[in-house]
């Protein structure tokens, strides 16, 4: 009888679980129809009827129209992202709390942190492939994308690498303390829905906001968005397309931002699994 | 862990969720190589005193060992569990899912492809769980359950929901892994599962209402009367019995009270037919659970 592989030492033994949790995830997901549709086809069809029928774009200089839908494309991407780290993962976690699998999952050597960077991998690479959907929609409509350098492709997954962890903490721990589980899921959507609004669609109109714009350099959505419009779209003037003032968030300072949403966000979210999904008795 | 302990040793387990007490003071001791059961009606905590056990609930008071230490730094290297439904996930198959366990315990083998061989699920391990039937998850949990080497098994209901035909090789797989040595702890509120054990502990109302050997306990219920057929009232005829009379099919049977004899029963019985039959474990239940208490 030959025991399975992973009694090694502890850091192969995290390695194994997490790419349990990870597999397993990455399965139910794209199994799932509902969620492939509001993750990905919603998305890609909010920014069709954004750029057709609520942007009057007959009106703009031709060289402006590309670079319209471009960055509509990047905001509605961050939308799909958004709903993927927010809701999608509260949902399977809800789906193990109420399924009893957290009462299977205490009683094993399970790591609290494999779990969660397991599930966040997973969410990670559908988030990757649910904005790259929307950008390719949006190239197909004729968004015009242009990489400022070649930090642009790592500046903009450090974008998404830092919303994820933060939002994806978030998850967890408003399945914590959300008294009923499955109640964590209505107010994920909700989340979705004002950080996208209330920030100017992810910070790409600004003029929406009628006091302190500023702010969508700081808040992790919008400027994970705005990072990804300055690296990936050709914007000419920012003033003229509407993604001023603020101006773009060029300043180191910026990146150090995102890497603190991330590194603050993991922490939260190994933290917030240890303690409410291990250590306690989520109902 | 100590050779010397008990494999499980809880001594005065409470657990309330809110003002709802569910476990109140339960003391129970495991052995190497024996299997207990925790037999008692569906709400009574059999399957929160399980998850005690194995650490994956708090106890409210008390405290639970398991090999001599206290269950929460064993971390669940020495105990497998199975929960009813806490296995498989419907969008997974039972390969897929058996792949996600084998990767969460170091201790895991690959002992469950005998098992699910065993037990017939071996051609439709590529099928989704959400298409398997409460039988076909049952079986795939007890393989995932019994792969892990482990030194004790805690399992919920293993058996609910299968058919009959199939009950003796879920008690087989199970025996094997006593026969090697593990303690096993088990609950169920079938009364085939009596069968497997070597102990039984009936539990009601959050406590542990007689525990010993099968034939002690059955050697410790009084003479059972089987009434079949129409004629007087079940009212009338109570007050010769300890507690209540139970429906078993077409049958009436209760235990008859010290100072009563069966042609007391008889006479008030009318034109039913009265005898006295050896207990059944299901006669055993329904003293040690519903009757006995009622007489103290």
């Amino acid at each position: 009888m030959s025991t399975h592989s992973p009694s090694g030492p502890a850091i192969g033994r995290l390695y194994d679980q997490t790419t349990a949790f990870a597999t397993r995830s990455l399965r139910t997901l794209r199994r799932n129809a509902v969620v492939v549709f509001w993750a990905v086809a919603f998305p890609a069809l909010f920014y069709l009827l954004s750029v057709y029928l609520f942007i009057d774009t007959s009106a703009m200089p031709d060289d402006v129209v590309p670079v319209v839908k471009a960055t509509n494309a990047i905001s509605y991407g961050t939308f799909a992202a958004l709903f993927v780290f927010l809701n999608t993962f509260s949902q399977s976690l809800v789906a193990d709390v109420e399924g009893g699998r957290y009462a299977q999952f205490r009683a094993l050597p399970v790591s609290p942190s494999a779990d969660f960077l397991g599930r966040f991998g997973a969410s990670f690479v559908f988030a990757a492939a649910a904005v790259t959907a929307v950008l390719a929609v949006g190239a197909a409509t004729g968004a015009a994308y242009e990489l400022r350098s070649l930090a642009s492709i790592p500046v903009a997954l450090l974008g998404l690498l830092a919303l994820g962890l933060f939002a994806a903490s978030l998850a967890v721990a408003l399945v914590g303390v959300v008294p009923e589980a499955k109640y964590a899921n209505l107010v994920t959507i909700s989340v979705v829905m004002l950080a996208f609004f209330l920030t100017g669609y992810n910070g790409v109109q600004p003029g929406m906001v009628v006091v302190g714009a500023e702010f969508v350099n700081v808040v992790p959505n919008a400027l994970a968005t705005r990072l990804a419009v300055f690296h990936l779209v050709p914007v000419g003037d920012w003033t003229q397309a509407g993604l001023a003032s603020p101006g773009a968030p060029t300043d180191l300072g910026h990146l150090v931002l995102l890497g603190a949403y991330a590194a603050a966000g993991l922490a939260l979210a190994v933290l917030s699994t240890r303690h409410f999904l291990y250590g306690g008795e989520v109902q | 862990m100590s050779a010397d302990a008990p494999a499980v040793e809880a001594r005065g387990v409470r657990k309330a969720y809110g003002d709802d007490g569910v476990l109140d003071g339960i003391d129970l001791t495991v052995h190497d190589s024996e299997v207990l059961l925790l037999m008692g009606p569906n709400g009574t905590g059999k399957t929160v005193l399980l998850e005690c056990l194995a650490g994956s609930t708090d106890p409210t008071a008390g405290e639970v060992r398991v090999f001599g230490d206290p269950v929460q730094e064993d971390g669940g290297h020495s105990l497998s569990l199975l929960l009813q439904g806490g296995a498989s996930v419907d969008s997974l198959s039972g390969r897929e899912t058996a792949a996600f366990y084998a990767d969460l315990h170091p201790s895991f083998t690959d002992r469950w492809r005998d098992t699910v061989a065993a037990l017939g699920l071996a051609e439709d391990l590529d099928k989704r769980t959400k298409y398997y039937s409460e039988g076909m998850k049952r079986k795939l949990e007890l393989a995932l359950a019994l792969a892990v080497d482990a030194p004790l098994y805690l399992l919920d209901e293993p058996t609910a929901g299968v058919d009959l035909s199939m009950v003796q090789s879920f008690h087989r797989a199970i025996r094997e892994r006593v026969d090697d040595g593990a303690a096993v702890v088990v609950t169920s509120h079938r009364p085939v599962d009596a069968e497997l054990a070597d102990r039984i502990a009936f539990v009601d109302d959050g406590g542990v209402t007689a525990i010993g050997a099968p034939d002690d306990l059955l050697d410790g219920v009084p003479s059972v009367l089987r009434i079949v057929g129409a004629g007087a009232t079940t009212d009338a005829l109570e007050e010769y019995v300890v507690g209540d009379l139970f429906y078993h099919g077409d049958e009436r049977r209760g235990f008859l009270r010290e100072n009563a004899t069966v042609d007391d029963v008889d006479a008030a019985a009318s034109d039913a037919t009265v005898e006295t039959v050896e207990p059944s474990y299901t006669d055993a239940f329904n003293y040690y659970v519903h009757a006995r208490s009622t007489d103290e």
